[in-house]
């Protein structure tokens, strides 16, 4: 069990930001990422040497667990917007793309926002994005699809689909045509 | 570089220095000797919570997952368990159940699958396979299927797991069983289980069958009040075309044991421009339109059919400071200057809830740039000639000993007065029918005025009970005798 506990004290010790990352995507805020990780890695701690692949399980661990939060209309901690701290000073450019894409992020359902972390903050392929959501591949392809296109109209509106990245400009251009970034 | 590309870039930037707090792992010790000392002490809020969030990773939102099992069976869940293994010894149900030999094929093949190590979530020795439920629906097959562990988990005390399966309409009993079409495995077999698939010929909707032991039945109802059994008796199904708003509930013997507001909400798409006249009709101040038009969506999806109509703005505007009350001691805490929408609904039941949404003008120190608070009234707070007064800092216990609150008040109103045990405690001016100002805290016994030019009271009221939005009307009995 010493050796368990020393395992898995390893792994909170290396993967934790990892964990955090996703969990602030999730959640939009940086108590409840928090929270939501600590309530994870809890439930992994149970059965610690039962599973194979705890990345993963916590991943699947965090993300239902949020949606099943949203679902049950935990209105408070679904509109607190909170940005973590900056030790230097951005650009206005950079704080308002932050606060746009962080906006976007915000719009999309819980569950499309866990197949855009997934597939792009852990860069996951589809297929465990697909095995951690318990849903068919071709349904995380739909749901990047619908949840890329939601956020490029935002962060772009005027790129066409298939077009490159908006750069800062655009995506300047685009905060002062939407007014999302308050 | 491509889109995909900058996103990932971006998003990466957005934590760049997202920092954790101090000492993970020994608060993640913490938190679970505090959940083990709850659970010796069987407190049920550990098992409301347990239900509450059990059910499966599966896609759409009717699922939500990864119960928070029973670390010991022999605390306070034997209910729970005796209702699983109600469901467990249940006959299966669903048209295609009928057909016994291929549910026998069916179990036969999960449990080969299984001792062969197909599937890396359920490893432990199995003794049984049993399906529960299995029905072509949509153009899709879908079971149900129990795993029935040799002991029960170790780690979390459940006798069995379950699977959901999807595959092709009609599809063989080895396709079935086969790993690609496991949709979701969940530790336990709860005695409720719940499923949402995406329907394959229509883009972003979504299947749904929900189930509970053989004795029990279905009812459904567009509210909570004139109920109609279901004619599928001990489990549901809804397809996009038979899905509508509505509840269902589980009725077993005289008892309720489940009763949930039914997938999607009153916001399927944008808001109209028709919606948006009718939520905006009665509102005072001056709201974003885009914003407002943002925040009646998410207030409508997260609310689901708890909510009886789409949500209406109340009143909106810029709140310029918080004045100091006629007792304020020391200032109140900064709020910035952010722009304010208060939303409400009718909620089922009776009442409304409401939302007071604070879009801060900057981030402030800390970076919040917005902040949620919910609220209940019992009376219409879109009425142009009532009062709404409600906490605007983020204080649910209500015990700090000053308080800030929101005052949306009639036309008529210049300024707002606050009253506790008939003597006044704090004012101030009204500007577009809306007031900001602190008062002493708690906010229970405070009376709000609204005043007009000559002092006359126009409108006066309590302040709103803040915090989680309550489900009185919500139900998980499977954890009670």
């Amino acid at each position: 069990m010493a050796a368990d506990d020393e395992q898995f004290r390893e792994f909170v010790d290396t993967r934790y930001m990892d964990l955090l990352r996703v969990a602030y995507h999730l959640t939009g805020s940086a108590q409840d990422a928090e929270d939501l990780v600590q309530s994870a890695l809890v439930k992994v701690m149970r059965r610690w040497r039962r599973v194979d692949d705890p990345m993963a399980y916590l991943r699947r661990v965090m993300v239902n667990h949020n949606i099943s939060v949203w679902r049950r209309h935990r209105a408070r901690e679904v509109v607190t917007a909170i940005l973590p701290d900056r030790s230097t000073r951005d650009s206005a450019d950079a704080v308002t793309e932050r606060h746009t894409l962080y906006a976007a992020m915000r719009t999309l359902s819980p569950r499309t926002r866990a197949v855009i972390v997934l597939r792009y903050v852990a860069d996951l392929p589809e297929a465990e994005v697909a095995a951690t959501l318990g849903c068919s591949v071709g349904s995380v392809k739909s749901r990047a699809s619908r949840g890329l296109a939601r956020l490029r109209l935002t962060l772009a509106p005027d790129a066409p689909p298939s077009a490159p990245a908006p750069t800062s400009a655009a995506m300047k251009r685009t905060t002062e045509i939407t007014g999302v970034a308050r | 570089m491509t889109v995909d590309e900058e996103l990932s870039r971006a998003l990466a930037d957005l934590t760049r220095t997202l920092a954790p707090e101090p000492d993970p792992y020994g608060r993640v010790r913490a938190r679970y000797r505090r959940n083990q000392q709850r659970r010796v002490g069987g407190l049920a809020l550990a098992a409301v919570v347990s239900v509450a969030g059990a059910s499966f990773a599966i896609a759409g939102p009717g699922g939500i997952a990864e119960p928070s099992p029973p670390a010991d069976s022999t605390e306070s869940f034997s209910h729970v368990l005796a209702w699983s293994e109600k469901l467990l010894q249940s006959p299966p149900r669903g048209a295609v159940a009928r057909d016994t030999g291929y549910i026998r094929d069916v179990a036969h093949n999960l449990l080969t699958a299984q001792r062969r190590g197909d599937f890396p979530r359920l490893t432990v020795p199995v003794s049984e396979v049993k399906v529960l439920f299995a029905d072509d629906i949509d153009g899709q097959r879908i079971a149900l299927a129990a795993f029935v562990r040799e002991q029960p988990d170790p780690g979390t005390g459940w006798p069995n797991a379950a699977v959901w399966l999807v595959a092709d309409e009609g599809a063989t009993a080895k396709d079935l069983a086969s790993t690609a079409a496991v949709r979701g495995t969940s530790d336990a077999l709860e005695p409720y289980e719940t499923i949402a698939v995406d329907d394959p010929t229509r883009p972003g909707r979504e299947v749904h069958v929900a189930i509970a032991p053989a004795e029990c039945v279905f009812l459904s109802s567009p509210a909570p009040e004139t109920w109609t059994p279901e004619p599928t008796g001990s489990y549901l199904v809804r397809t996009p075309l038979t899905q509508r708003p509505e509840w269902w509930r589980v009725d077993c013997g005289s008892a309720t044991r489940q009763l949930v507001p039914g997938p999607g909400s009153r916001a399927s798409g944008p808001i109209t421009d028709a919606q948006f006249a009718t939520a905006t009709a009665r509102m005072r101040g001056h709201a974003e339109q885009q914003r407002s038009r943002e925040l009646m969506r998410e207030m409508a999806q997260m609310g689901g059919y708890r909510l009886t109509a789409l949500p209406s703005v109340i009143w909106g505007g810029p709140v310029t400071g918080v004045p100091t009350g006629v007792t304020t001691t020391s200032p109140p805490p900064n709020v910035g200057n952010p722009r304010v929408t208060v939303l409400t609904a009718p909620a089922v039941g009776g009442g409304w809830v409401g939302q007071v949404v604070i879009d801060h003008g900057q981030p402030r120190p800390d970076t919040l740039v917005s902040t949620g608070l919910p609220f209940d009234v019992a009376t219409d707070p879109t009425d142009t000639g009532a009062l709404l007064a409600v906490p605007i800092d983020d204080d649910p216990t209500g015990s700090t000993s000053r308080r800030s609150l929101l005052v949306v008040t009639p036309a008529a109103a210049t300024s707002v007065r606050v009253l506790r045990d008939g003597l006044a405690v704090a004012n101030a001016p009204v500007s577009g029918s809306g007031a900001a100002l602190t008062v002493p805290g708690p906010t229970t016994g405070l009376v709000v005025e609204a005043l007009d030019a000559s002092g006359g009271v126009v409108a006066t009221g309590p302040v709103a009970a803040v915090g989680a939005q309550r489900a009185p009307h919500e139900t998980d009995a499977w954890y009670q005798e």
